[in-house]
């Protein structure tokens, strides 16, 4: 099975057997401006030894479980925590990468913020034929409380995910865009701690970009949102609860940021006004970061049924008396079938070209897209857009005969609900497993926070299969995750 | 930045039951500490015993199916997380420091 992915240089004599195939390789592939830092990694690897690396990380992902480090899986009646398995070897952004990243991430968000306002404003980019309005006021997630209401610094996606890949060629590609309330965040901080702690022989004498600025940037941003932009203004965040799978990661942001973390009952509104319950009475709150979704955030206005949220939450907000982040109503821009127009939402608003493209994506309610899906089915990954879970998706390099006949009848049928992408050779990363170190698939979701201005953490959740060949980086299908290091201009300074 | 600190009504709350439970826990814990360390030999069942009748346990005891002999009662109050007054299951009730803490 080799490819041109066998390994050259010092990596062929400590890791003769590594082969990434033809994906490409995150750590043996030659870039410029990685310096001696790959070379470094794999020797400092090989001296620890697989035995030494396997106990050590063995105990790091005790050392976890021991900080309750953890997400919960639901199966049936029964809720397990879980932690998210770690990786020890670390996945490396050169300098010149990360400055690509970071520029596409905040043009991306720049980009889904003015679309919001557009088309909860005067929807020039509909009038304008850029994108079909049913796309829009047809999604489940489009939220027509929000029209004509404007939001401070016109920031709706405060806190955004970028979901990103690398192909085979080493291209970086947007596979997916989370404007809600994307999760993640903590492992990327966790992780480079357990680092610094487990193996610091690793990271000893490089100069990284760090990451423990994330809780000081999201509260100053969260200030800034707030009604009047007072400096002292009272932030929260608001959780569904200790049964939320992401519980950790709200108690952790709490901390980081400094502010209490609350669930619904703990708030209430009086004349428009929010407030929360202390041992010294009410206290006015002035910018809630929710981790709740839209359809629980006020029973008043969404689902009636609904405890976890704050009746007149909404109220107070319209009255301009609170500041909500993630906006509502941001579900409408990271839909599939608006992932599809974003390259064309981006040169709308922007002016420019994206930075960082697109997975290549065909869309069958233009005759174009249908009649190249149509041509080439065999060959693409054909994705219903209003679904989620990978629900009806078909992959037609794997798919049978009878599959494909039956993805052509949906397509005829009812284009409009279709896409289709190619295929892609998701990038690997030297990975431990139980063979030995050996290449695995990864991702990258990047963290962009944005208040009057956006900023990216430097490096993102780096997720990995840890499955040999494995395409499918989901936590709930045995993902795991590594520490991503982002070098910093200077790197190599000092080191030996 | 204000510095004056904010405790929620409900996190007061959580934290007053959770010193409620670790000294019921610490209680319980000490009682059975002292039955093992006095016990004579030949009369353990009368000993241990003597720790169900401390708490009024006699009903649960004999619900949860055990017969009163020293090793069942160690089981009902060290085990057996079926039981609603044995270590691990108020130990098990720590939802509030949860809540607080996130572990």
């Amino acid at each position: 099975m080799s490819g041109d992915g066998g390994v050259t240089g010092v990596f062929s004599s400590l890791w003769p057997d590594y082969d990434s195939g033809r994906y490409f390789c995150e750590l043996t592939k030659t870039r410029p401006d990685a310096g001696p830092v790959p070379r470094w990694l794999a020797e400092r690897l090989s001296k620890i030894g697989l035995e030494a690396l396997r106990g050590r990380a063995a105990a790091a992902e005790t050392e976890l479980i021991d900080l309750g480090v953890t997400f919960t899986v639901y199966s049936d009646a029964t809720a397990i925590d879980r932690i998210l398995p770690f990786d020890c070897i670390p996945r490396v952004l050169t300098y010149s990468e990360w400055d690509l990243l970071e520029r596409a991430c905040i043009q991306r968000v720049t980009a889904l913020n003015l679309f919001l306002g557009d088309i909860y404003g005067k929807a020039r980019i509909v009038k304008d034929g850029v994108v079909p309005g049913e796309l829009i006021y047809k999604n489940a997630n489009y939220r027509p409380e929000m029209q004509d209401f404007p939001v401070p610094h016109g920031t709706y996606v405060h806190v955004c995910g970028i979901d990103i890949i690398r192909d085979e060629h080493g291209d970086f590609r947007v596979l997916e865009d989370n404007a809600r309330t994307p999760s993640g965040v903590s492992y990327v901080i966790e992780n480079r701690h357990l680092m610094l702690r487990s193996f610091p022989d690793l990271m000893a004498g490089i100069k990284l970009r760090p990451v423990d600025d994330y809780g000081r940037r999201l509260r100053a941003a969260m200030t800034e949102i707030a009604p009047h932009g007072d400096p002292d203004s009272q932030v929260v965040l608001l959780s569904p609860g200790i049964y939320n799978s992401a519980y950790f990661e709200h108690v952790f942001l709490a901390r980081e940021m400094g502010v209490p973390l609350v669930v619904g009952p703990d708030l209430y509104v009086d004349d428009d006004r929010v407030f929360m319950r202390t041992i010294n009475g009410p206290r006015p709150v002035h910018t809630i970061y929710r981790r709740l979704n839209d359809d629980f955030l006020d029973p008043k206005v969404f689902r009636p049924e609904s405890m976890l949220g704050v009746p007149g939450l909404i109220g107070a907000w319209k009255a301009g008396n609170v500041a909500i982040a993630n906006a509502v109503g941001t579900g409408v821009a990271d839909d599939k079938a608006v992932y599809a127009y974003m390259p064309r939402i981006i040169k709308y608003y922007l002016s420019e070209e994206p930075l960082i493209q697109n997975v290549q994506t065909n869309i069958c309610r233009e005759a174009e897209g249908l009649q190249y899906t149509l041509d080439n089915l065999d060959k693409l990954v054909t994705k219903p857009v209003g679904e989620s879970g990978g629900y009806g998706i078909t992959i037609g390099p794997r798919a049978t005969t009878e599959e494909l006949a039956v993805a052509r009848a949906s397509l005829l049928a009812d284009p409009g609900n279709w896409i289709s992408q190619p295929l892609i050779g998701l990038s690997v990363a030297p990975t431990l497993g139980e063979d030995g170190i050996g290449p695995r698939h990864l991702d990258l979701r990047p963290f962009i926070v944005t208040g009057k201005e956006s900023w990216v953490l430097p490096g993102g959740l780096t997720r990995v299969a840890m499955k040999r060949g494995s395409l499918i980086v989901n936590s709930s299908q045995g993902g795991g995750s590594k520490d991503t290091w982002v070098l910093a201009e200077n790197f190599a300074e000092g080191a030996a | 930045m204000r510095f004056d600190s904010v405790l929620l009504a409900r996190d007061a709350e959580g934290l007053f039951w959770m010193a409620r439970y670790l000294e019921r826990v610490e209680n319980l814990a000490r009682l059975i500490d002292v039955t093992q360390s006095f016990e004579s030999p030949g009369r353990e069942t009368e000993a241990w015993f003597g720790l169900i009748r401390i708490n009024a346990d006699e009903k649960n005891f004999l619900e949860r199916g055990f017969s009163p002999d020293a090793d069942h009662v160690k089981q009902f109050y060290l085990t057996d997380k079926g039981n609603r007054t044995s270590i691990p299951a108020i130990w098990r009730t720590r939802a509030p420091m949860r809540a607080r803490c996130g572990r």
